[in-house]
């Protein structure tokens, strides 16, 4: 199959193109790109109003497969990554059971929808069952198709067990990802301490309780030589320390979530459950301090935290909601709408955030636009917008914070290991399956 | 008077001197007859307060090959916690007489702090996660019998390095005799500040192809599954002598455990008894090593470093 991604504006910072292209792809491959290409043979797609990039990679979503397929599916959470733009999509191993074994592992690796949609890369749990008291088999599980470990959705309270943790990883040469909270300090409200506990009365989570974490596993990644990824950073105290070690040296980064670069505290005073997020929405000012992170490269990558829930669940009373926002389908446009049109930061910025530096922290080779590489590309639309319209999501969960919100950037094309598999809202993968031509 | 408590110890002359003195032995223990008049009328003493079969046994066999009396004392902790120190019974055993004494002891130090007193010649027979000597001597008597020299020899010694005593006196000595050590283990397991001329490396089938001895330290069953290891199989695939992994061992190579094998945890059962290890020499020669220390520290002159070879 040949295709020709016509007059669209390619970035692609590895080749320092930025400029209006054609892409001709056969085979899957990538065999030219230059101006005015014509191939008679090939399905053309015009890309004149789309920028063309190397493939998406979210770092941070939550499947739920197995245990709680009622929020959501490795079928439909890779297809939902694939809609919102991403080639791959790396799961958490917060389920049930958790990702924990190199058996588990194994069939997340496998996965059928990896096929069809967006390439599902699986974590295993950093210890045993995600219990925080053992090593779990890291390095079966790293043979098994993990690439990287963490136990997102808690922290690692023991400095000695993390320790412990991050020298046995270096016989994986896998990266950890860290979700950053000392249960001392927070009282696991989503509730920022500051404006939002003292205008609701809510017991508030401060900044500490993520940054002694950070400041900890600096000193512990410093040492040990682990290579140490934080996971949502959320507060200006924690970028601090961030951008410290960085000078310093120090082999660490970091991630931040298109909510907490959007949304803040404010939301959250109505105590309205679609706004409850773990680590919580802050104030104005460690907003700010994460996207001067952003620009000034602090952070690395853009996660989405991708965490579906029913709208049973979502919708209870605050307090009892479950925290989490259903992130891949509108990561990319919020992004571009609120820091490529404003131009906070450029296209180039957005390719580094959202496919180089994930590929750099997988310890994977990086996409590019150039003759001899496979296909990886993620196409958005940046001329024509749409209001945000959680029904229509491809996740199983239909909410979101940024409902009726007006976007640009959405995803027009993506192709995923040489495959068309994303045509403006078609799947042509999942349509051929069901028609059974393949 | 002279003493047995660290690899350090010795200098590489008196390493010389007990491996042809055990030579020697060697001959002996193959006779009709095992034994020999060298130490009649002598007596060791056995102060073991850690359980040890192994160590013990080739301890008390090598000094009645010599006609050296034994006696054990295997004192309990508990008999130490009702207030005689480690002091006490030194001195209680230098009143009777006693001309040396083999210890074994959880704590590291306790060999030394007890050779301090200078009643009588100590070797440590194992100090907590202190030294080895004679366990070191054994090992590197033993490969060298079958490489006929360790200079340039690649030396992996595999497992638990941080906590055994056997590798601290090992690597020091292997060193010595010209060999290159690499350690390998989950780093949880390995010292962190090493001397330069030793190597590190953190699985096993980046070291098999290039080491002419692979030495599997015992993997302690209650650390599998904690905050230094993950469990048997996570072990196992990365340091365990597999029966597969032993289809691509080298010819050549020499496989070398301190026993006892935790089977099918560092070794599978067809390693131990492979044509390429040498396990049960080591056994062997442990004998005819502790014969020569116990010679050299007994002998009438008494210490290392006054007797002629
Ligand atoms: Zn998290």
């Amino acid at each position: 199959m040949k295709y020709l991604l016509k007059k669209g504006t390619v970035v692609c910072p590895i080749t320092c193109k930025e400029s209006e292209l054609d892409v001709l792809i056969d085979n899957g491959m990538i065999v030219r790109v230059e101006k005015g290409i014509s191939d008679k043979k090939a399905l053309a797609l015009d890309a004149s109003q789309c920028i063309v990039m190397p493939g998406f990679i979210d770092l941070h979503a939550h499947l739920r497969e197995p245990g709680e397929e009622e929020k959501e599916t490795l079928y439909t959470g890779a297809k939902a990554a694939l809609a919102g733009g991403f080639v791959r999509v790396v799961c958490m191993p917060n389920t049930e059971p958790p990702l924990s074994t190199s058996f588990l592992i194994k069939a997340v690796a496998q996965s059928d929808a990896s096929s069809l949609f967006c390439r599902v890369l699986p974590t295993g749990s950093l210890s045993k069952n995600r219990e925080g008291k053992e090593i779990a088999e890291l390095n079966l599980m790293a043979k098994a198709g993990a690439v990287a470990f963490s136990d997102d959705g808690s922290s690692i309270q023991s400095a000695g067990l993390m320790r412990s943790l991050m020298l046995y990883s270096l016989t994986t040469k896998k990266p950890l990802f860290l979700h950053e909270e000392d249960v001392n300090l927070s009282p696991q409200t989503c509730i920022h301490e500051g404006k939002a506990s003292f205008v609701t009365g809510v017991e508030g989570t401060p900044s500490s309780a993520e940054a002694v974490m950070i400041a900890r596993d600096i000193l512990l990644a410093e040492e040990t030589g682990a290579r140490v990824h934080f996971q949502h950073l959320s507060s200006k105290e924690s970028i601090t320390l961030l951008r410290n070690a960085k000078k310093k040296g120090i082999q660490v980064t970091a991630e931040v979530t298109p909510h907490h670069l959007v949304l803040t505290e404010d939301e959250t005073v109505s105590l309205n459950p679609l706004f409850k997020v773990n680590p919580p929405l802050r104030s104005t000012e460690d907003r700010n301090a994460l996207e001067e992170a952003l620009v000034e490269g602090v952070i690395d990558v853009i996660a989405t935290d991708h965490a579906p829930h029913t709208k049973e669940e979502k919708t209870r009373e605050f307090e009892l909601a479950p925290p989490g926002i259903a992130g891949l389908e509108t990561a990319l446009p919020l992004l571009y709408t609120y820091f490529v049109e404003k131009k906070i930061i450029d296209l180039r910025r957005l390719v580094e955030v959202f496919s180089i530096n994930p590929a750099k922290v997988l310890g994977k080779k990086v996409f590019a636009i150039r003759e001899g590489e496979r296909a990886e590309l993620t196409v958005i639309n940046t001329a024509e917008s749409r209001k945000v319209n959680p029904e229509k999501f491809f996740s199983k969960s239909k909410l979101s914070p940024f409902q009726g919100f007006e976007l640009y950037g959405w995803p027009e094309y993506v192709f995923v290991e040489g495959e068309l598999r994303f045509l403006k809202g078609d799947f042509p993968l999942e349509e051929r399956r069901s028609k059974g031509v393949d | 008077m002279k003493h047995l408590v660290s690899i350090l110890d010795l200098n590489n002359k008196d390493v010389n001197k007990i491996f042809s003195i055990a030579k020697h032995f060697e001959e002996v223990l193959e006779r009709r007859v095992k034994k020999v008049p060298a130490l009649i009328g002598k007596t060791l003493a056995l102060l073991f307060i850690e359980p040890s079969t192994r160590t013990k046994t080739s301890f008390e066999l090598a000094a009645r090959r010599l006609s050296c009396d034994t006696i054990s004392l295997s004192v309990s902790t508990s008999s130490l916690k009702k207030g005689e120190t480690l002091e006490d019974t030194a001195r209680t055993l230098s009143s009777m007489k006693v001309d040396c004494a083999v210890v074994r002891h959880p704590h590291e130090g306790a060999a030394k702090k007890l050779a301090s007193l200078n009643l009588f010649p100590v070797i440590n027979g194992g100090d907590g996660k202190g030294e080895h000597p004679t366990q070191a001597l054994l090992d590197a008597y033993t490969a060298l019998k079958k490489l006929k020299s360790l200079n340039g020899k690649k030396v992996s010694i595999i497992g638990d390095v941080l906590h055994s005593r056997v590798a601290r006196s090992g690597i020091e000595l292997w060193h010595r005799l010209g060999a290159k050590v690499t350690l390998v283990g989950p780093p949880t397991l390995l010292p962190r500040h090493l001397p330069e001329y030793v190597d590190v490396s953190y699985r096993l089938d980046e070291v098999m192809k290039n080491s002419d001895i692979l030495y599997f330290l015992r993997i302690q069953r209650e650390r599998l599954g904690g905050e230094c290891l993950a469990g048997i199989e996570d072990y196992r695939d990365l340091y365990a002598l597999t029966k597969d992994r032993l289809k691509n061992l080298r010819r050549d190579v020499v496989i070398m455990h301190p026993g006892p094998v935790n089977r099918g945890i560092e070794l599978d059962p067809e390693v131990i008894y492979d044509e390429r290890s040498i396990i049960e020499e080591q056994v062997f020669e442990g004998l005819s090593i502790r014969m020569a220390v116990l010679t050299l520290l007994l002998s009438e002159k008494g210490g290392f470093h006054e007797i002629p070879a």
